[in-house]
C-alpha cells in the first residue's frame, strides 16, 4: 500500500514533536521518585466511537496504520462501537503520540493515556 | 439518482482504481473540498471558539481523566495543529487535482484515492456536526432524512462514496 504522503509528513510531525519533547526533558527540573514512575509507565491509545464514522472506513484505517488482519481490525472497531472505546494500540509516549497524530490524520476521535 | 451498473471506485490494477463520477458530482465534490480548505485555516486558529466542528476536526490527545492532560494536550496541540492542517490540506489538494482535471471516466492511483478517503471522512465530519448527530439514532435519522435537505443529500452522498473508496482499496491488488 502506497502511504507515502501521510507516512512523511507523519515522520516529519512526529520527528518535530519528539525532538520538542527531549529538549523538554533536557532542560525541566529533576522530578520526584512518583512523577519518575508516572511518565515511565507505558501508553495506551483509545479509539472513541464517533456515529459519523463508516464501520468499514474504522476497520480499514486499524488495518492500515497498525497492519491488523481483517478479523482483528474487525474486533477492535465493533468494540468502538458497542463499548464506546477501544485500546488499539500501545507503548511508548513519543509512540502513542505518533499513533494520535496518524488517526487524527484519518480523522478519527482517538486520545492516549497511561495504561492502568 | 439512475441507477449504476458498475461501481464508482474500482480496483483494475495493484496500484491503480478507476472512478466513475458524473461531471456534476466531481463539481460538488471539488467544491465541498474547497470549503473544507478554507474551514481548516479557520478552525485550527486556536483563538477560535470551540465548536462540534472544531471539536472533530481538532479532538484532544489526551483523554484527561487524570486531571493532569490539559496542559499536555495543549502543548500537543500547539505543536501539532498546524502539521495536522497540513496534511489534511496536502490530502485535498492531491484529490482537486484529478477531480478537477479532464473529464469522464478517471484513471486514479492509490496515493490519490487514499487522499480521497481522507477527505471525504472529513467532509462527513464537518457535514455531521453541522447536522448535528452526536450518536447513533442521531446518524439512523440523517440517513432516513436524506431527501429532506441539501445538507442531508450531501451526508448521505458522501457515505456512499467512502463505502465505495473503503471497498475498493480493500480490495485486493
Amino acid at each position: 500500500m502506497d502511504v507515502r504522503t501521510d507516512g512523511l509528513l507523519t515522520r516529519a510531525s512526529v520527528a518535530g514533536f519528539i525532538t520538542a519533547s527531549i529538549a523538554d526533558v533536557e532542560t525541566a527540573p529533576l522530578v520526584d521518585g512518583d512523577t519518575a514512575i508516572e511518565e515511565d509507565r507505558p501508553w495506551v491509545v483509545i479509539v472513541w466511537n464517533d456515529p459519523i464514522n463508516l464501520m468499514s472506513y474504522v476497520t480499514f484505517v486499524l488495518q492500515k496504520l497498525f497492519g491488523y488482519s481483517l478479523e482483528k481490525a474487525t474486533e477492535l472497531m465493533l468494540e468502538v462501537h458497542h463499548e464506546g472505546r477501544s485500546a488499539v494500540a500501545s507503548g511508548t509516549r513519543e509512540q502513542a503520540e505518533m499513533h494520535v497524530f496518524r488517526l487524527h490524520e484519518h480523522s478519527l476521535w482517538a486520545t492516549m493515556e497511561h495504561q492502568s | 439518482m439512475l441507477r449504476r451498473r458498475r461501481p464508482p471506485v474500482e480496483r483494475v490494477d495493484p496500484d491503480a482504481f478507476v472512478v466513475r463520477l458524473e461531471d456534476t458530482e466531481r463539481a460538488v465534490l471539488a467544491s465541498l473540498l474547497d470549503d473544507l480548505d478554507r474551514l481548516l485555516d479557520e478552525a485550527g486558529d486556536p483563538e477560535r471558539e470551540v465548536t462540534p466542528v472544531v471539536t472533530r476536526l481538532f479532538p484532544p490527545a489526551f483523554t484527561d481523566h487524570e486531571g493532569r492532560d490539559a496542559e499536555r494536550d495543549e502543548e500537543y496541540q500547539r505543536l501539532m495543529r498546524e502539521e495536522l492542517i497540513v496534511s489534511r490540506r496536502a490530502a485535498i489538494a492531491e484529490s482537486r487535482s484529478w477531480l478537477t482535471g479532464e473529464q469522464g471516466e478517471r484513471r486514479i492511483s492509490e496515493s490519490e484515492l487514499t487522499s480521497m478517503m481522507r477527505s471525504l471522512n472529513s467532509l462527513r465530519l464537518v457535514l455531521g456536526s453541522i447536522l448535528g448527530i452526536e450518536d447513533d439514532l442521531g446518524s439512523e435519522l440523517a440517513d432516513e432524512a436524506a431527501t429532506d435537505s441539501p445538507d442531508h443529500q450531501l451526508y448521505a452522498w458522501t457515505g456512499w462514496l467512502l463505502e465505495w473508496t473503503v471497498t475498493a482499496l480493500s480490495a485486493g491488488g
